[in-house]
């Protein structure tokens, strides 16, 4: 009766798993398989989960359509320097919060949080105008500057940051570790799994981002690799198999990259879990 | 405590003091643009035409340096682009006049970058935006009025002939050209209505619409019309053609979405979806709807007639022999059509020199070798009858005769709201008209709220 129980228990598992993966999967295989249709075939009802002749010229078509090493060398720059800038004032900023006390601290942390509360879409004009101002539009650091810093990610940080004891602190400054030196050699490598995340959250916002990249610019000098995506779009009409196969490209690095750290991610969410 | 509520206090004063900060900046957008080149501006520009003697300053002269030109496009940025360098490579050189077209996103992305380009003093010099928005650049300055401009280069726009030209005027004064402009039409799958012995043509009237579903309905036992909301264009049309109604009233101070026309029509189509004769798809779901094209057992789709030239070769893959018939009249022989698409605008920016070069490329843009070329390649209609004469048109309506349609169907022309808060009403219809149809909701109060709603932004 036991290993009757047993059975049924991991012949669930099994069953949940398979259907988990379903639910992640079908949505890029759908995207892919799209991507290699003709156009007949991805009107077609009812539709066909297979193709009967791959067409590997979507891509091509996809990449002569717009300039998409530009966009994609865009989307790199944005996103490195996005990722750089959050290293440059999140790090500090949140082992600040996490471990020191200073006049203004709870006040500063709650504008910090209030931060995430604002939506986007309501300060592009005040920004763009100030940007005309300064002589920055069309430039990559308007693109980077507003994202370099992160309420949710200085918020995550501190947390991560507060959850080491002060015994191994103290034992540093007893060594006469300075601060960079505890930040990064203490800090940084217990805070890893979370920092991970936080760059795979950075780089798939920042790589995806649509909307103030062609809200903030008026030419294509800076713009990203979602508007040209968008300009594909605009480009060829009704041709759904040529976009997908430029969302197919541009899917790719966020895949790679989610590969190369997937351990960290989930080691990160354990983590968090256990505490 | 005591500390944490004064914190908390400073926290929600520096957010208001920052939402407050944004919303000032915001509705000066909309109310008083601080415009780059508007010392710059013409005398005698704006509402006022001015008198003869001024007109120099509005007609393009020659000179040695080429003037640049910035043309904002949005929607069928390649035929835009190549319009741009053919006029680049003739005119433009012999003019010394040199167009860069650089896009911008869709329509209503255009209008919130107009906006805050006009705050922000980087207006273009021309710009593409859907043809309801014409009012709300003029209230605001961010547009000129090409009276003087066509005056003082003689120009004849008499040659405008796609029906109602209301959405180039603001009073008597012309403020935009046609660009690419559209009506809704009715598709039909010929195929399926031969085999269920149904005219080929379509319904005429909305009680032959019943009756014609009904028949393919019967014989396939799938819903033969999809209605796809998103498109609120097409939802005028019908407003119009089965209720004689306009969707906001002649001063765009109400919507009429709540009159009896309104509820008659969603009755109308409530009815029609309960039978299963018509399926609506979610308002943002337009690959699904496009994907009933292909669909042998659809009898008939209500959408552009921009789509055309995709639409029938793309049916014919599936052995639907697609054919364009007018939306139905309604009872007394009413019928009604939007005319949608683009205008172009002359932007209130630059210098005088670059405002008449540009004007000369509006000019260019909107003449019928242009105009029939633009057609031919998108499916949009030309702006100048004068276009269906040249051989590019001719050779198109031979291959696609269903064009033939869409321009029989100019003689029942509507023009569009004109209002700038038009886009927002638009997607708040479509949200909730979808709801109506979808979750049984009550018709007459669901619209009673509806128009409430919609009354707050027209007079907001």
């Amino acid at each position: 009766m036991k290993i009757l129980g047993k059975s049924a228990s991991i012949l669930g598992k099994i069953l949940i798993s398979a259907l988990l993966i379903l639910i992640f999967v079908v949505p890029f295989y759908w995207m892919i398989l799209t991507a290699v249709k003709t156009l007949g075939e991805v009107v077609q009802f009812p539709p066909k989960f297979w193709t009967d002749a791959i067409q590997w010229h979507n891509f091509k078509d996809a990449f002569d359509a717009i300039d998409f090493l530009h966009y994609t060398k865009n989307s790199l720059v944005i996103t490195a320097g996005t990722l750089l800038g959050q290293a440059l004032f999140i790090l500090p900023a949140s082992y600040a919060f996490a471990r020191y006390d200073f006049k203004g601290k709870k006040l500063l942390f709650s504008i910090v949080l209030l931060t995430m509360m604002i939506p986007g879409q309501l300060i592009f004009l005040p920004v763009f105008v100030m940007y005309v101002k300064l002589g920055l539009l069309n430039s990559y650091i308007s693109l980077i500057i507003p994202f370099a810093a992160n309420g949710l990610a200085i918020f995550m940080l501190r947390q991560t940051f507060m959850q080491v004891p002060d015994s191994i602190l103290e034992a540093a400054r007893l060594d006469n570790a300075g601060e960079f030196k505890i930040i990064y050699s203490i800090m940084l490598p217990m805070a890893v799994p979370t920092i991970s995340t936080l760059a795979l959250f950075t780089f798939i916002t920042s790589w995806n981002s649509y909307f103030f990249p062609l809200a903030w610019t008026t030419t294509d000098a800076v713009r990203t690799l979602p508007v040209g995506i968008q300009q594909l779009q605009s480009s060829l009409g009704l041709n759904p198999q040529v976009v997908m196969a430029g969302v197919v490209l541009m899917v790719v690095p966020i895949l790679v990259i989610f590969v190369i750290a997937r351990k960290q991610i989930i080691k990160a969410f354990t983590y968090m879990g256990i505490k | 405590m005591s500390k944490l509520k004064r914190a908390a206090s400073a926290a929600l004063a520096t957010c208001l003091v920052l939402l407050a900060g944004c919303s000032g900046a915001g509705s000066g957008a909309i109310s008083t643009p601080s415009l780059a080149g508007t010392s710059a501006v013409p005398s005698g520009s704006g509402d006022a035409t001015p008198a003869a003697t001024d007109l120099s300053s509005y007609k393009y002269s020659k000179t040695g340096s080429v003037v640049e030109v910035t043309f904002w496009t949005a929607a069928v940025e390649e035929i835009n682009q190549q319009l741009v360098d053919k006029f680049n490579e003739t005119t433009g050189k012999d003019q010394n006049i040199h167009v860069t077209a650089q896009y911008q996103g869709d329509y209503w992305e255009m209008q919130q970058k107009i906006n805050a380009a006009s705050i922000a003093g980087t207006l273009p010099n021309a710009f593409i935006d859907e043809v309801s928005m014409t009012r709300g650049f003029a209230d605001d300055d961010v547009i000129l009025n090409l009276e003087p401009y066509m005056q003082a280069n003689s120009f004849d726009n008499s040659a405008f002939q796609i029906g109602d030209l209301g959405n180039l005027y603001m009073g008597e004064d012309m403020y935009a050209f046609p660009h690419m402009r559209s009506v809704p039409v009715m598709y039909v799958n010929k195929t399926l209505a031969k085999s269920v012995g149904l005219s080929e043509a379509g319904p005429a009237t909305f009680d032959e619409l019943t009756t014609y579903l009904q028949a393919c309905y019967d014989k396939t036992g799938q819903p033969p019309m999809y209605l796809f909301n998103y498109d609120f264009w097409v939802m005028e049309a019908l407003l119009h053609s089965y209720s004689n109604t306009n969707i906001l009233s002649d001063d765009e101070k109400s919507c009429n979405i709540n009159s009896e026309g309104g509820v008659k029509l969603v009755t109308y189509l409530k009815g029609l979806v309960d039978k299963g004769l018509v399926k609506v798809l979610p308002i943002t779901d337009m690959n699904a709807f496009y994907a009933t094209i292909a669909n042998p057992s659809t009898a008939l789709w209500l959408t552009s007639i921009g789509g055309y030239k995709a639409f029938a070769p793309m049916a014919s893959q599936y052995g639907i022999d697609l054919g364009v018939s007018m939306i139905p009249e309604g009872e007394n022989g009413t019928r009604g059509v939007p005319v949608g698409g683009s205008n172009t605008y002359l932007a209130n920016a630059g210098t005088d020199q670059q405002k008449a070069a540009a004007f000369i490329f509006m000019t260019w843009l909107s003449d019928t070798e242009q105009a029939a070329f633009a057609s031919s390649q998108t499916g949009y209609l030309p702006t100048k009858l004068a276009s269906l004469e040249t051989s590019v048109m001719k050779e198109t309506l031979a291959q696609f005769p269903g064009f033939q349609v869409a321009f029989d169907e100019l003689q029942y022309c509507k023009m569009r709201p004109t209002t700038g808060s038009y886009h927002e009403v638009e997607d708040l219809m479509c949200e909730k008209i979808n709801s109506i149809l979808l979750d049984n909701l009550d018709i007459k109060s669901s619209l009673d709220t509806l128009a409430k709603d919609v009354n707050a932004i027209l007079n907001r």
